[in-house]
């Protein structure tokens, strides 16, 4: 599916109506939206569950 | 205007302060003269959407009754300020078409507490709408002219607030901040701004752009005038949820000390890819000014640029989104196209998606914390670029991306108190300027440094000069 149709669906799913323009707009900016959301998961690459699970039994949070 | 006005407009609030104290002149006579200045000049910048003046003129005459009776409530007492229009207070737009009529039915806790101080309201300040789209000479609230260079915006989204304070049509003013609205307006004017830590300053009665990243702070023409108002401004509210019980220091308490063998990280990595000539360079000359005053300047690492603007731009979009979801579905052709296309792209992202950049926020605020565990303080360029000429139309392109080097927003993620100030012009004549941050609630040594640096500086007692 391309990004211009993913947007349709997301918008038509929240009950917003946009002209093209505005919906080529976030089609073109989708790449970046999807970058950035990757730079999210690599900040808590080491703030897994299991290693906060760990951390919280060793006490390392108390220090 | 007199020389004797024009004097009196750009005296520091602390110094008309004492010239009230002392009844050296009238809450009537400063608030006169500086509606009579806003009448002269506000038509040419825009800096006020609404002036209050015949509120205004009742205020000062009760300050002055006060004063006179014996009655002197501190240094907040008979001194004309404004209000950007995204707080509630009269009629209350958030430079929108959306709310061109709304007026609201009481004071937001800030300008309760400020006119409690003894405070007059001048009135309310332009901003970029709902505190994100950028106006152009098309839209409906015009943009806030830069009193440096009238063809030149002021930043935003706080532009009445710097502009006004710039500009001598009030002594201080009062902003929000979420990624910089705050400080880069004061940076494009030449003033100064403070964003305190996060829950410092109600929000009770503000518009929000992102519950997360909303912060109220200051403007002024210095440090100390930045620091009185903020003494007034701040502790907790129980009518915001997020407003801090952290008990409110002294914030001039530190003002006039030395910092010699404060350590000081500077964070190249944040801007050294896109900091513009003009502002490295600028910078550069207030850390070497740092160094003179003795501080202990050393190199730190933090998030990368794309790090930062990563997850503030997901959190902005996602938060603003949530708010406005009512009007976008409604009315979307009354949002700004740029503001439009941020509320819209916040509906792009999923709720485990958002979970994740809230865990990312997390991150970046430890690691800015645990930078405190080596230095006191942090200084980082406002932005790389100096203000930029009024846009006739809104861009055709909507999404920043990348690719507008401003630094401000990671001491929001972090929740840090920062500071910005003046530090130089560019070639064209555009003020430059840098920020300070340090530990949370940790103002007054923030507030200590940056007295520290403009008091060895002619820079924040500059001004343009305006007609009139």
């Amino acid at each position: 599916m391309d990004y211009y149709n993913l947007v349709e669906l997301k918008l038509q799913e929240a009950g917003v109506t946009l002209g093209d323009y505005d919906k080529q707009q976030l089609a073109e900016a989708y790449p970046d939206l999807l970058r950035w959301q990757k730079i999210a998961e690599s900040l808590i690459e080491d703030e897994t569950e299991p290693a906060l699970t760990f951390k919280m039994k060793s006490g390392d949070d108390n220090e | 205007m007199s020389k004797s006005f024009e004097e009196l407009a750009f005296k520091p609030l602390w110094q008309v302060a004492g010239m009230l104290e002392k009844r050296e002149i009238s809450p009537v006579e400063v608030t006169g003269m500086t509606l009579e200045r806003i009448s002269k000049i506000n038509s040419v910048i825009g800096a006020y959407y609404t002036v209050f003046e015949k509120d205004a003129m009742n205020s000062a005459r009760q300050a002055e009754k006060e004063i006179l009776a014996g009655d002197y409530r501190g240094p907040m007492h008979g001194i004309p300020f404004g209000v950007k229009d995204i707080f509630e207070s009269g009629p209350t737009t958030a430079g929108s078409r959306i709310l061109k009529d709304y007026i609201a039915n009481e004071d937001c806790t800030v300008v309760k507490k400020l006119k409690d101080a003894g405070g007059v309201l001048l009135g309310k300040l332009a901003n970029y709408e709902f505190a994100a789209g950028i106006p152009t000479l098309s839209s409906y609230f015009k943009p806030t002219r830069n009193p440096w260079n009238l063809e030149y915006d002021t930043g935003g989204s706080s532009s009445g607030p710097a502009a006004s304070v710039a500009g001598g049509l009030a002594y201080g003013s009062i902003g929000s901040d979420t990624g910089g609205s705050i400080r880069f307006p004061a940076f494009c004017c030449g003033v100064t701004g403070l964003k305190p830590t996060y829950g410092t300053v109600s929000r009770h009665g503000v518009f929000p752009l992102s519950w997360n990243l909303d912060h109220v702070g200051t403007l002024a023409r210095n440090v100390r005038d930045c620091s009185i108002l903020l003494q007034a401004s701040s502790g907790y509210d129980p009518l915001d949820p997020t407003s801090s019980k952290h008990p409110v220091p002294d914030y001039c308490a530190k003002l006039g000390q030395d910092i010699k063998g404060k350590r000081i990280g500077v964070p190249r990595n944040l801007f050294q890819e896109n900091c513009g000539e003009e502002s490295l360079s600028s910078f550069n000359k207030a850390v070497s000014r740092m160094e003179d005053l003795g501080a202990v300047v050393s190199e730190v690492e933090t998030v990368t640029f794309s790090q930062m603007w990563a997850i503030f731009w997901l959190i902005m979009a996602v938060d603003s989104s949530s708010y406005h979801i009512k009007n976008l579905r409604k009315r979307p052709e009354d949002f700004a196209p740029d503001l439009r296309f941020l509320l819209a792209q916040g509906l792009m992202v999923s709720g485990p998606a958002y979970n994740t950049i809230q865990r990312a926020r997390r991150v970046i605020r430890e690691k800015v914390l645990s930078l405190f565990k080596k230095v006191d303080l942090l200084m980082v360029p406002v932005s790389g670029i100096t203000a930029t000429p009024i846009m006739k139309e809104p861009p055709t392109n909507y999404n920043p991306g990348e690719n507008y080097p401003i630094y401000s927003p990671l001491f929001n993620l972090s929740g840090t108190p920062a500071l910005a100030l003046p530090c130089g012009f560019s070639k064209k004549g555009l003020p430059l300027g840098f920020q300070i941050t340090g530990k949370p609630f940790d103002e007054a040594t923030v507030l200590q440094a940056g007295h520290a640096y403009e008091q060895s500086t002619k820079w924040h007692e500059m001004h343009p000069v305006l007609g009139g």
